[in-house]
């Protein structure tokens, strides 16, 4: 069969991914552009680098927004993956509710619902109430990643582990977690992912003193523009692809499902 | 061996059944209660249980709602949400299906690739992302300038872009164009190309291959796309306050306010209740929709 | 005492009843197969026995010991998926150590052991390819390795063909028999086809709907099938409706319908008038020009033929109207006989069985 060259598909399909990636490829360009007002090119400089690296409020930021992600996915990987092993084999009641929900609702209400939680509760509005709140909708990520794995698990393979002499707890050491190891993987450096990029919750609920990158930049944004913000949304940006770079390489079909 | 297996079923899905009550549904359940409160004092909220002459009692008022009704401007505001999230959703899919056919049509070894160049952009900040459109939008730039031109051209007052409903609308676009073509492709990956072989053997031309074939069979997919886009479009928040100015205000912008600057949290705790009803009814809407065209949305 | 006691087990999956009250008894160093179409239940009793599934009703014993309540692991009893379920993030001799590695035997044994395993089943260089790296063949061999090394009791096989194209599967036939005459443990064989059943078991039993209707040798679930469904399973047969009339000795007269009399082989004791079913083997049959006294006799003619190379198979409408199944072998090289051609069928007074429907 003659197949048609779909021409004008692939030009729009190019438009897209132009779309997609020109105003990033903007910014990481203006990262190095010597110019104070940021949008006439007068030359390539490291300077806004540099005054990054001197910028206290902005290391002690980058401080806490890794200290705070390392936490979150730390423990919401262990949580996620004991949700995701539950979502497979057991019917628990309320559990796959309790783990949608929190992705089909808008952030915004989460956040303002854990805002006010903490304050009724007398909790200090800090770094541990943020960990707690990335923690919560980590947990629904690295869950569906890990069922994702699990399901494409043959189930054969657990049932002659156990035909052939191990307890269960032997079966799912020997055969199951290393079989999903790299879902449970993948899922940690999600929930690390997600945890430095959120910006939404941890907006309402950081309090006064805790201030995390993205918080930073919201500031340097919306009060005062200084091209440092290219510089350090390029860091961010390859940070980002980085980790993403290696997640996909150990779970492909994971990330894909999770949408 | 029952009870064993269901001592294990606890232990294993306990925890993030606990966790997960004790920081979503609570704080959900608290907010729901905090809507019929009073304002504290000094902003915040008012205590809900209240020990005074008359003993213990709760200390509950509908005024949030009411509030909330009477005044056209909220509905207004909803409405306006309601639409943006319209428009981003529609243009989300008229930029998103050509790039996911692309992919689903492409051959197998480049698809891992072409998707990983979708997400890539997606997964580096989101404020970064709407930055870039700061940049992009702004005065200085050659669109701006480009555009002023024209409009001088045409003897036309000069517009700004920047901190203007287009701005947000671009915006919101931007962000949340992922989301519809992940799961788009995810449907269209799946379609037998022999059905349209099939088709143009029994003589339909290209176009009518894609209306009378290829769409109705990518419903399911265009729904899990729509509500993806649709549901985080209407309650953002990030995207107005960053690009939208004052005319660009969206209904996250509001609850935002009343938390943080107003500190009215009863009736913010009102207006956000009323945008996850919103949001519930729509999403069930969807999944009813999905389901009579044959699809589900959630694995 | 029978190895396996398998005494009135049942399992239900909601109003199914996969497995109704099946009593077998199994002994020591048998190959017993289960055999039966698709849905029959002898899946669901392989793993009752395995201890896959819980017994409704009934109980299981083996030996002395009752196996309810003994989980999978405990129990001294292995299995050869049909999928084998290699572990694919193990290597092959990892996979076949797995067992040992489960009771805790020192590493070094296991070594020594895991090579002996593959010298038996001929892969003895294979220790360390990846399952994903061999073939279904080897797949297979790498399976009943590991299934057999820690020398379990018995055996549970379940269509572990199945997956084979035809030349190796015959071939593997036969390396399944001698391995285990070898070995000398019990297998319980599941599988849906008749002629593998018939080449490789000392005892099958035939299911049906989840109940187990003939236990007996190969050969006499052949000859003998106790009923319509028996027959039919096994082998071609030609089934004709019949009616005992005359009952002389160890022959019975029947009132075939279609045929007319026909006398047959009498098994159990029959009434005058009672209904049932003539069994009649193709190969039983023969093209004769005479016939005589004690064989059963018409003429009709051939109206189609299957050439298989080896034999034939033609389909004969008599005159009385029935049409038979012949089988011949192609003694005299190509094709003896042609459509339209008239023939006489004869065919001894043993040969027949009357079965019950």
């Amino acid at each position: 069969m003659i197949r048609q060259p779909a021409t004008l598909r692939w030009l729009a399909a190019i438009g897209v991914y132009a779309f997609l990636y020109l105003p990033l490829l903007i910014v990481i360009l203006h990262s190095f552009n010597a110019s104070k007002l940021g949008t006439q090119w007068s030359g390539f400089t490291l300077h806004w680098y540099q005054v990054l690296l001197q910028d206290d409020e902005m290391l002690r930021a980058a401080y806490h927004s890794l200290l705070i992600a390392a936490v979150a996915s730390a423990v919401s990987t262990v949580l996620g993956t004991l949700a995701g092993l539950a979502l497979h084999r057991y019917k628990l009641r309320l559990l796959p509710l309790l783990i949608m929900a929190p992705l089909a609702i808008p952030e915004l209400l989460s956040g303002v619902s854990l805002l006010i939680f903490f304050v009724l509760i007398n909790f200090t509005l800090g770094l541990a109430s943020i960990m707690l709140a990335h923690i919560a909708f980590c947990i629904s990520f690295v869950a569906i990643v890990v069922r994702s794995r699990l399901v494409g698990m043959d189930p054969a393979l657990v049932e002659a582990a156990r035909d052939l002499g191990a307890t269960p707890w032997q079966s799912f050491r020997y055969i199951t977690l290393p079989l999903i190891a790299p879902g449970i993987v993948a899922g940690a450096l999600l929930a690390f992912t997600l945890s430095i990029d959120d910006f939404v919750i941890t907006f309402f609920t950081a309090g006064v003193d805790a201030s995390t990158l993205p918080l930073r930049i919201y500031t340097m944004i919306k009060i005062t523009v200084t091209p440092e913000v290219n510089a350090i949304s390029t860091i961010l940006v390859l940070l980002t692809l980085v980790i993403l770079a290696i997640a996909a390489r150990l779970a492909p079909s994971a990330l894909r499902s999770g949408t | 061996m029952p009870s064993q297996e269901r001592l294990t079923r606890w232990l294993i899905g306990g925890p993030p059944w606990l966790y997960l009550l004790l920081l979503f549904v609570a704080p959900t359940l608290i907010m729901v209660a905090a809507s019929f409160g009073w304002p504290g004092a000094e902003g915040g909220l008012a205590p809900l249980l209240l020990r005074d002459a008359q003993g213990l009692h709760f200390d509950l008022t509908l005024d949030n709602y009411t509030d909330l009704a009477a005044t056209t401007l909220y509905a207004w505001l909803f409405l306006k949400s309601l639409a943006y999230a319209v428009v981003v959703t529609l243009c989300c899919l008229i930029l998103a299906y050509p790039l996911a056919l692309t992919i689903a049509k492409s051959p197998k070894r480049w698809r891992n690739a072409l998707l990983l160049l979708v997400i890539l952009p997606f997964w580096s900040n989101f404020l970064v992302r709407i930055y870039a459109w700061m940049i992009i939008l702004g005065p200085q730039a050659g669109l701006s300038r480009l555009v002023n031109g024209v409009l001088a051209w045409l003897h036309l007052e000069p517009v700004s872009l920047l901190f203007s409903p287009f701005a947000v609308l671009i915006g919101l676009i931007y962000v949340h164009l992922p989301f519809m073509i992940l799961p788009l492709y995810a449907n269209l990956e799946k379609h037998d190309p022999a059905l349209l072989d099939a088709a143009r053997d029994l003589g339909a031309k290209p176009w009518q291959c894609f209306w009378q074939i290829t769409f109705p069979l990518s419903r399911p997919g265009v729904i899990a796309g729509a509500i993806l886009v649709f549901i985080p479009a209407l309650g953002a928040f990030a995207v107005p306050d960053i690009l939208g100015g004052t005319s660009g205000i969206m209904i996250g912008n509001v609850i935002k306010m009343q938390f943080l600057e107003a500190r009215d949290w009863p009736f913010g705790s009102a207006l956000s209740i009323v945008m996850t009803i919103l949001v519930l009814a729509l999403t069930a809407a969807a999944a009813w929709a999905a389901r009579r065209a044959g699809g589900r949305i959630y694995d | 005492m029978p190895l396996l006691d398998i005494r009135n087990a049942s399992r239900w999956f909601g109003e199914l009843g996969a497995v109704q009250g099946v009593s077998l008894q199994i002994e020591a160093g048998e190959f017993f197969t289960l055999l039966g179409p698709s849905g029959c239940g002898k899946t669901t009793l392989l793993r009752l026995i395995a201890g896959f599934e819980p017994l409704d009703q009934g109980q299981i014993f083996l030996g002395e010991r009752d196996m309810s309540s003994f989980p999978p692991e405990a129990r001294p009893i292995h299995t050869v998926f049909q999928s084998y379920a290699l572990f694919p993030h193990m290597s092959v001799a990892e996979n076949i150590g797995f067992p040992l590695r489960m009771r805790s035997v020192s590493k070094s044994e296991i070594q020594t052991r895991v090579q002996a395993a593959l010298d038996e089943v001929k892969l003895p260089q294979m220790a360390s390819r990846y399952p994903d790296a061999l073939s279904g063949g080897q797949r297979q061999r790498v399976a009943i390795a590991r299934a057999l090394i820690d020398q379990p009791e018995i055996l549970l096989l379940d269509e572990p063909l199945a997956a084979l194209d035809l030349k190796l599967r015959e071939q593997m036939r036969v390396e399944l028999i001698k391995l285990q005459q070898e070995v000398g443990i019990t297998f319980v064989y599941v599988t849906h086809d008749q002629s593998e059943a018939l080449a490789l078991s000392h005892r099958i039993a035939v299911m049906n709907e989840g109940k187990v209707i003939q236990v007996d040798v190969p050969d006499k679930i052949y000859e003998f099938p106790l009923n319509r469904f028996v027959a039919d399973f096994i082998g071609n047969c030609n089934l004709i409706d019949a009616e005992v009339a005359v009952i002389d000795g160890a022959r019975v007269q029947l009132s075939a319908k279609g045929l007319g009399t026909v006398s047959a082989q009498l098994e159990q004791p029959v009434q005058i008038g009672q209904a049932g079913v003539l069994a009649l083997r193709p190969e039983k049959l023969r093209f004769a020009i005479d016939h005589t006294p004690d064989e059963n006799y018409f003429s009709g003619k051939i109206r189609h033929q299957l050439y298989l190379g080896d034999v034939t198979r033609y389909m004969v409408e008599l005159d009385e109207g029935l049409t038979l199944q012949v089988l011949l072998p192609n003694t005299s090289g190509g094709r003896s006989f042609d459509i339209g051609d008239s023939v006489q069928l004869a065919w001894h007074d043993t040969a027949g069985r009357f079965l019950n429907a």
